[in-house]
């Protein structure tokens, strides 16, 4: 039995799925957490039941990529049953869409979903009178807590109805239905004062949003690179001792594991707090509601810039990683707009990035280490914004607009902080056991051979051979190297450095880092945001974000390093 | 930085004053009290103090505030 989940974003679908499967995952809690197709599968009574969760969309009018995902879904694979998720808060406008699926003439049940929370503003639908309406069983449930979910598997299990309800074909047609439904079946008694609206009022202030906006974004980085100190050093004596005692056995295979695989591998897992602690923050930000108040409060900005709100969030997801923020372009309609966002995403700093900021800002800014880190990340959004600009005038030009949704605040649910969490750092852990190691292995090599002295190596060939390209900038030929492996993942920067031994603090100044580091935030996209890019928008625009932005890190960290030295 | 978010608070609390607003104190003394966990934190963490775990002292306002929000 194949059942799609279809509903607006943001309705619970992925939590849903989660409780019907016993999956794990990604919720969030601001539209666009879902863009592609995701499938679930459990058995219900000994049938077995294939969930697909489609992205969260307002219509089936296939204007963006991910309304095309699931009207496509819907139309070339005939699932047998819809599950229609809506929010018990905002019926009237989930009931459009519902009225849509109703022309496909597929068997549904409407999950009437987040009813704990459409009853604490003082919302009541009356399930049992949209079930006669509609044609179709109505459940109501909270996902997140699993209530009704029993009953909901029941339904699934008789197998839905088609809907009986005629309806007309236009939009206008439908909008009027659905008002006259909910006149039918909501009942408001506004009992309590709703806390979404008393944070809004505060957080989205006119003179207070954006200073409370940039101290959470301080608070965020100074759980990531302060508190998370600790446990960076723990893991950083225990590589190095494992280094020290086994490189120090003679034989070249002692010496590729300590000084190659484990130097290696360790020079990046050292920083494996700072990226789970920003992960942890950034979940926290997502599930509480707030980040999509960070959306809002950026608009204007985003629109000045020639982009529209519905880019922050790719640009907010870019902080993690940016190969899941290029695919969370696919919410944006407007086809310019989606590849500027696309071109500048990865200006943004990533957590691959994060470990060469701590190392860089350790040794040179040590006292104001997290402001320096935050500089930097400031400084992307910067330049991001306008390159957007650019593009925008120049390549790309023309008008968008886009209506954006903001959903209430919740208390983070901590298995929800978890799954976030803990997915996203897989992702880091799963590169440090592939990319990384094989990336260590090649650096032992290249380092070790033809001639153990470094100098005499096949890096330290590459990296004087490259070394004069970079001659403004007064980098030793070891950070050229780092930076030209770099390109493969940004974590083998720091790699490289490790395993090359490079002294750092003797042969580079405060400027020659601080370019450095810029260079290091700005310079081409790693492989995988790249291989990314061509799939979503082609050759043409992936040799253009290379070329543009290498050009643009070159400049720049010239430009930073020599201002610094004046200064 | 961080004189700068006890800034950001002073102003919230100032603006709910001005403005006779609940929201404003409550959410201020929220901010406080987050910024005072993460200072705590980072004391334990790296052994540094900062004023900003002076924050708990606005633990019984954010009470206050929170239960006659919710009275209102």
């Amino acid at each position: 039995m194949k059942i799609a989940m279809v509903g607006n974003p943001n309705v619970g679908k992925t939590a849903l799925l989660n409780v019907l499967t016993g999956g794990n995952f990604e919720v969030g809690n601001f539209p666009g957490t879902t863009v592609e197709k995701k499938e679930g599968k459990a058995k219900i009574d000994g049938r077995e039941v294939v969930f697909v969760d489609l992205p969260g969309i307002y219509s089936l009018e296939a204007y963006s990529l991910d309304e095309k995902v699931a009207k496509d879904f819907l139309t070339n694979e005939k699932p047998d049953l819809i599950l229609n998720v809506v929010n018990a808060s905002n019926l009237e406008r989930n009931l459009y869409l519902t009225l849509q699926l109703v022309d496909f003439k597929i068997p549904m049940i409407l999950v009437l979903n987040m009813v704990d929370e459409a009853e604490k503003k003082g919302i009541k639908v009356d399930a049992d009178k949209l079930s006669k309406i509609l044609g179709v069983p109505v459940v109501k449930t909270v996902a997140v807590k699993g209530i009704g979910i029993k009953e909901l598997k029941r339904e699934i299990l008789k197998g839905g109805s088609v809907p009986k309800i005629e309806v007309g074909g236009d939009l206008r047609s439908k909008l009027e239905t659905a008002e006259k439904i909910v006149k039918e079946v909501v009942k408001i008694e506004r009992t309590r004062v709703d806390l979404t609206e008393v944070f809004d009022e505060v957080f989205m202030d006119r003179h207070l949003g954006i200073p409370i906006f940039i101290a959470f974004m301080w608070m965020m980085f100074t759980f990531t690179y302060t508190v998370a100190t600790p446990l960076t050093n723990l893991i950083a004596s225990v590589f190095s001792i494992l280094s020290e005692s086994i490189s120090s056995m003679n034989g070249i295979l002692f010496s590729l594991i300590g000084k190659g695989i484990i130097k290696g591998v360790g020079s990046v897992l050292v920083f494996l707090p700072n990226i789970a602690f920003l992960f942890i923050a950034l979940a926290l930000l997502e599930l509480s509601g707030y980040m999509s108040r960070a959306v809002y409060l950026m608009d204007g900005i985003m629109t000045a810039f020639g982009l529209t709100g519905r880019s922050v969030i790719p640009l907010i997801i870019g902080f993690g990683c940016n190969v899941p923020a290029v695919m969370a372009t696919r919410t944006i309609e407007d086809d310019k707009v989606r590849i500027a966002t696309i071109l500048v995403n990865p200006f943004i700093s990533c957590s691959a990035r994060l470990p060469i900021y701590v190392l860089f800002a350790g040794i040179f800014f040590p006292t104001i280490g997290s402001a320096v880190i935050m500089g930097l990340y400031a400084f992307g959004v910067v330049v991001a914004l306008i390159s957007a600009l650019i593009f925008r005038k120049v390549l790309l030009r023309g008008e968008a607009e886009y209506i954006i949704e903001l959903p209430p605040y919740r208390i983070p649910n901590w298995k929800d902080v978890w799954i976030l969490t803990w997915n996203r750092t897989k992702h880091f852990l799963q590169k440090a056991g592939t990319v990384i190691l094989a990336m260590s292995v090649v650096i032992w090599f290249l380092t070790n051979f033809p001639n153990p002295s470094i100098d005499k190596s096949y890096a330290g060939m590459l990296g004087r051979l490259l070394q004069p390209l970079f001659a403004p900038m007064g980098w030793n030929w070891q950070f050229v190297l780092a930076i030209l492996m770099g390109f493969v993942a940004k974590e083998v920067v720091v790699e490289t450095l490790g395993i090359l031994n490079t002294p750092i603090a003797k042969i580079m100044t405060m400027p020659q880092a601080l370019a450095f580091m810029v260079f290091s935030l700005l310079y081409m996209p790693c492989l995988a945001t790249l291989a990314t890019i061509k799939a979503e928008t082609g050759w043409k625009w992936t040799i253009f974000a290379v070329v543009y932005s290498f050009a643009v890190a070159y400049v720049l960290a010239l430009t930073v390093g020599v201002v610094a030295r004046l200064i | 930085m961080n004189a700068f978010v006890l800034l950001v608070v002073a102003m919230t609390f100032l603006k709910g004053f001005i403005v006779k607003r609940k929201s404003y104190s409550f959410v201020a003394s929220m901010i406080a009290i987050v910024f005072a966990v993460l200072m705590t934190l980072v004391l334990l963490a790296v052994g540094s103090f900062s004023y900003g775990i002076l924050g708990y002292l606005a633990l019984p306002a954010f009470i206050w505030y929170r239960r006659n929000i919710e009275q209102t």
